[in-house]
């Protein structure tokens, strides 16, 4: 029986060899990256040295079309136009106080 | 397992530790690491520019996905960036950044299992490693299908066949019983063969 088998085994153990053999190539292999990389590593690592958010980090991430990102961007600016509308709301009320006044 | 059990499953092996085939960057000089030890930002650049390739490599075969790749590896930098003051030259650079690189991939997986993504067919081009451009096809064919495995077999298996982890080392990174780690490489090489099989035969009907 074993005997019978020895021919199909051999070749799924040739196959697995072979599979191993590709599979441990890979480990050199390195793969191109996007231009964009060393600039984002850097700005990231610059705004967590405490610059902050920067609008051209807005902008770049909606030209990446980053879905997840941009929706963090849209967010931030959604949370800046309201803090500017709330601002703008608050100096008014003061100016119609102080025309009350 | 969370970031930081990952990163201390690592450290549970030596400070130095290197699987058997860890790729081999060549340092950068003892200068420019201790000028970006010292926050020279310039300096951190010139490191980024020389480990992103394989950083990105590692973080690409983990997740099988050029663009969440790129957000490991931009991950793994920052760490890089955030962990350099504790650096120590006793051990060797490129080891410490592979071990955050393989770390980095490993968290970001773990976010995508909670935030499944969609799969990517793009299969990024080798620059690297591979000779001629058969293996070079070779490879982004191996490449594709790995990327196409789950996450639950991929990460094993690349950790296990292509980097050289003992089982017991993945399944502290992972956070899984040995058993498990071993029933996933087993499955995902079932997978790659029966590609790799029908493939042939494609070959022989061609």
């Amino acid at each position: 029986m074993n005997e019978e088998m020895a021919p199909w085994r051999r070749e799924s153990e040739q196959a697995g060899a072979q599979l191993d053999e590709r599979l441990a190539r890979l480990a050199s292999l390195e793969l191109a990256v996007s231009d964009g990389l060393v600039d984002r590593v850097l700005s990231a690592a610059r705004r967590r040295s405490g610059r902050g958010l920067r609008a051209d980090d807005l902008r770049e991430w909606a030209r990446r079309g980053d879905t997840r990102r941009r929706t963090l961007a849209s967010s931030a600016i959604i949370a800046g136009a309201a803090v500017a509308f709330g601002l703008q709301a608050r100096r008014a009320r003061r100016a119609r106080e102080a025309r009350a006044a | 397992l969370g970031g930081a059990d990952a990163t201390k499953a690592l450290s549970m092996t030596s400070n130095d530790y290197r699987p058997p085939r860890a790729p081999s960057v060549p340092e950068p000089p003892a200068e420019v690491i201790a000028r970006a030890v010292a926050g020279d930002t310039a300096a951190f650049g010139a490191i980024v520019v020389r480990y992103q390739q394989l950083v990105f490599s590692v973080a690409y075969l983990v997740l099988g996905d050029v663009a969440e790749a790129e957000d490991a590896a931009q991950e793994a930098f920052l760490r890089l960036y955030g962990a350099l003051p504790r650096y120590r030259a006793e051990a060797a650079f490129g080891t410490w950044v592979f071990r955050l690189a393989v770390t980095a991939a490993l968290d970001h997986r773990r976010r995508l299992v909670r935030r499944p993504a969609v799969p990517h067919a793009e299969v990024p081009l080798a620059v690297a490693g591979e000779a001629g451009a058969e293996q070079l096809a070779e490879a982004r064919e191996l490449l594709a299908a790995i990327a196409r495995l789950s996450p639950a077999l991929r990460a094993p298996l690349v950790l296990r066949a292509v980097y050289g982890y003992e089982y017991a080392e993945i399944a502290a990174l992972l956070g899984k019983p040995v058993g498990t780690v071993k029933a996933a490489v087993h499955r995902a090489r079932q997978v790659l063969m029966a590609a790799q099989d029908t493939r042939a035969k494609g070959e022989q009907k061609g």
